[in-house]
């Protein structure tokens, strides 16, 4: 299965941001979406998400040669910032989310099987999630994406502002999560991109392209990357 | 000299560069204008040329209309029979009192919280601190001393001509006074170490509001008080006050204890020596940043909504048999007793309280009065509430807690949800606004109940069982109207979703339709018709006007409930 970003267009008053953006990005594969600051990398995730909506082009999913269109269901997203509903514990928060999306869980567990899924401690989730810390925060949101499974997940900044233990965390829980996903994360790290990633995409002058001659781990890469992005 | 012309350059430049920012991203405008704008220095050397014209305009308008209702016209009504030089003499004190005597003490240009220009200016670019808060006040002081010139030789000095003299003299004593005042400001911050007027410590804001309680009562009532006593033989204020005004020797020394004042107070400031410290106490970015926060999060939402979370209940799990949307609800509004249940139950409370002495007046006088008095009193009752009908419609709008109800829902529950696709569904917002509607209902409840009750009980007591229909018209408008005013302003959030993340409003539709409830609501005190006629009327009006707002829900809110 593939999401395919096809030719997407889209401008800001008279700036354009995505200037025919196209790439196609692979089910098992963690994408790390690197840019400059601005170059349009949140953008593109509400433009996938159809969180806005854009001139021209598409975004489907295939799979198997036959498309569709991706609608909310597929597609999970985590801010950078995570927004939650403070009056709700932990535990409160979860429940609600595990109804709500009963139906299309297979195996559903208990609120306290999920929340040892992420590290969350039990007297934790009875605390009003007003009282979490970002970490905490970031890990409820993640759980979201656990518990929903949805096919397509984008993960804008994620482990920014994280400290190192729950950014350590956060890397092993999406590894594991990889391979029935479509996981794209953006980020202006280098580093992080290149520990996590199994690929590398560049959102560059409104364009997407793949760093396809060279091994994301290797030796020069960095120096590569750079060179890309400055031209 | 040149960081002072710096220091203005920086601020019209930021000014002009919003205003083009403005300009570029009004709507109709758009495409039409290109960022080209922020280079060209022809534009903004002309935007900043009606940027500065446009801001003296905007502060005389301010200070014209401040003029005009705070002093010219109490001054107009208190000495409403006085001739031209008392009335030119109060308006004088008034303004003597309010700006010169509380203004300067009440308020500083210095020590008050810095903006974003200000942390620009002193945190960022380390400009000099001392000529910079200097150079500030004098700008400050010397626009707003040329503003009140202009009302008082110009306009005041046409209508009430001959009073030249004590014009100066007020307007001296402004001069005079400011920099008393900031430098009393500079001294207490530097004495106790934070912003005077602002932090208050709970007897700190008690003298304030007493020394403000007492300057207005000082501008408003001495001089009405001096005018009507100056004939009377012997009074205490003879040679001081005389002929409907100070005398000059009282003006004189005034002025005199001022002008020395001032002189300190000046010497005072230009020595201060901390200023980088007040800087730095009052424009820290965390500070400047904290500051706007708050300036964007309070324009819309009621400020005493946003602390409304009853934190000391989340002791155990709560509602375990409720799922879903069901439980997400059930739990906002058992953490929000505050605003939900208290209003409701306090207003019940006092509805009981009046129909329960209410009630026992009647049982006293019925046993009490003769028949016949009691008779009367009866009727004149029936009569008083049959005129209460369309005040009844004023009060259930005053008392709803529907709007403030809405906003509480949007500050603490949507804004963060509104974020998830999952929560923008059209069955979760349909699912959502039932369940909503239905707890809202409920919430009204204990004040219907106690309102019903309360009029039905002592309209029994009264004696009017032969009115018993239209006593029941009368309980279906209460339950009728307290229910309106609940689901109207939950349609209209659901409709039209006004609030945008940081909790401003946007679009005309949700601003027009709250004023024309509003207007609705008012022109009901005006209606004059018989009761049934008022009843039958008001019964179709708002069947009519929920059904018409629940359909358009339906209809609407799965497009319109978003996060704006």
């Amino acid at each position: 299965m593939n999401l395919i970003v096809d030719k997407i267009e889209k401008s800001f008053v008279e700036k354009e941001v995505l200037k025919g953006a196209s790439f196609s990005f692979e089910k098992g594969k963690i994408y790390g979406l690197l840019g400059r600051n601005g170059a349009g990398k949140t953008t593109l995730f509400n433009c996938i998400s159809h969180e806005i909506d854009f001139e021209n082009g598409s975004v489907y999913l295939e799979d198997n040669g036959e498309t569709r269109p991706v609608d909310f269901d597929m597609l999970g997203y985590a801010f950078s910032t995570p927004v939650l509903p403070e009056f709700l514990t932990g535990y409160e928060f979860i429940k609600f989310f595990i109804d709500i999306h009963k139906e299309k869980i297979e195996n559903p567990l208990t609120v306290e099987e999920y929340a040892g899924m992420v590290g969350l401690e039990l007297p934790d989730l009875d605390c009003l999630l007003k009282g979490y810390s970002h970490g905490m925060k970031n890990k409820i949101q993640m759980l979201c994406l656990l518990i929903s499974k949805p096919q397509i997940i984008l993960l804008d900044e994620p482990l920014t502002s994280l400290d190192v233990v729950a950014a350590h965390e956060m890397k092993e829980l999406l590894l594991e999560m990889k391979k029935d996903h479509i996981i794209i994360l953006s980020t202006h790290i280098l580093q992080l991109a290149q520990d996590l990633c199994d690929e590398i995409v560049l959102l560059h002058q409104g364009k997407l392209s793949g760093v396809d001659d060279l091994d994301c781990h290797d030796k020069g890469f960095e120096e590569h990357v750079m060179e890309l992005l400055s031209r | 000299m040149n960081q002072v012309i710096s220091q203005f350059q920086l601020f019209f430049a930021q000014r002009i560069n919003k205003m083009i920012y403005m300009i570029i991203h009004f709507k109709p405008l758009e495409g039409l204008i290109s960022e080209e704008w922020y280079v060209r220095s022809d534009i903004k050397r002309t935007l900043g040329i009606i940027c500065l014209l446009w801001s003296g305009l905007k502060d005389i308008l301010w200070k014209a209309l401040y003029f005009l209702l705070v002093i010219v016209l109490p001054c107009g009504i208190f000495m409403d029979n006085a001739g031209t030089g008392a009335m030119a003499g109060m308006v004088v004190w008034v303004f003597f009192v309010l700006n010169c005597l509380m203004g300067s003490f009440t308020n500083s240009h210095i020590i008050t919280d810095g903006d974003e220009q200000d942390y620009l200016l002193l945190d960022l670019m380390r400009i000099d601190a001392k000529n910079y808060y200097l150079t500030g006040i004098v700008w400050e002081y010397g626009k707003a001393a040329v503003c009140w010139g202009i009302a008082f030789f110009v306009i005041l000095g046409h209508v009430y001509p001959g009073n030249t003299g004590i014009f100066l003299w007020v307007m001296l004593c402004y001069i005079c006074c400011r920099p008393i005042g900031e430098a009393v400001s500079v001294f207490l911050c530097e004495h106790y170490g934070k912003i005077p007027y602002q932090e208050k410590s709970k007897e700190v804001r008690g003298g304030y509001y007493c020394y403000n309680f007492l300057m207005v009562v000082l501008a408003y009532a001495l001089y009405p008080v001096l005018y009507l006593v100056q004939g009377m033989p012997k009074h205490i204020w003879h040679p001081l006050f005389d002929g409907g005004r100070f005398s000059v020797g009282l003006c004189a020394i005034i002025l005199a204890v001022m002008a020395v004042g001032a002189a300190v107070a000046v010497k005072y400031l230009r020595s201060y020596p901390k200023y980088r410290h007040v800087a730095r106490m009052l424009c820290s970015y965390q500070r400047v940043m904290e500051h706007q926060k708050e300036a964007e999060n309070v324009t819309s939402i009621d400020t005493s909504l946003k602390d409304t979370l009853d934190e000391e209940i989340v002791s155990e799990r709560i509602f375990p048999d409720k799922s879903g949307y069901e439980y997400l609800h059930a739990i906002f509004f058992e953490r929000h007793k505050k605003i939900v249940a208290r209003p409701s139950r306090i207003k019940a409370w006092i509805v009981e309280g009046l129909f329960g002495a209410a009630a026992v007046a009647v049982v006293v006088c019925r046993f009490v009065a003769p028949q016949a008095q009691f008779e009367e009193l009866s009727n004149g009752i029936w009569k008083g509430l049959n005129a209460f009908l369309p005040i009844l419609v004023f009060v259930m709008y005053c008392s709803s807690s529907g709007e403030k109800l809405t906003q509480a829902m949007f500050y603490h529950c949507d804004a963060s949800l509104l974020k998830y696709g999952y929560y923008r569904t059209p069955e979760a917002i349909i699912s959502s606004f039932r369940i909503r509607l239905r707890y809202m209902i409920r919430t009204e409840c204990p004040f219907i109940v106690a309102f019903c009750v309360g009029v039905f009980v002592n309209m029994m007591l009264l004696r009017r069982f032969h009115n018993i229909l239209q006593i029941i018209a009368v309980m279906c408008c209460i339950v009728i109207l307290s229910v309106f005013f609940s689901v109207l302003f939950l349609c209209m959030y659901y409709i039209f979703q006004p609030f945008t993340e940081s909790g401003n409003i946007v679009g005309a539709g949700y601003k027009i339709c709250t004023m024309g409830i509003y207007m609705a609501a008012y022109v009901c005190l005006q209606i004059r018709t018989p009761p049934a006629y008022f009843a039958a009327f008001l019964l179709t009006i708002t069947i009519f006007s929920m059904g018409m707002a629940l359909l358009l829900v339906w209809k609407l809110a799965p497009k319109t409930f978003r996060l704006k």
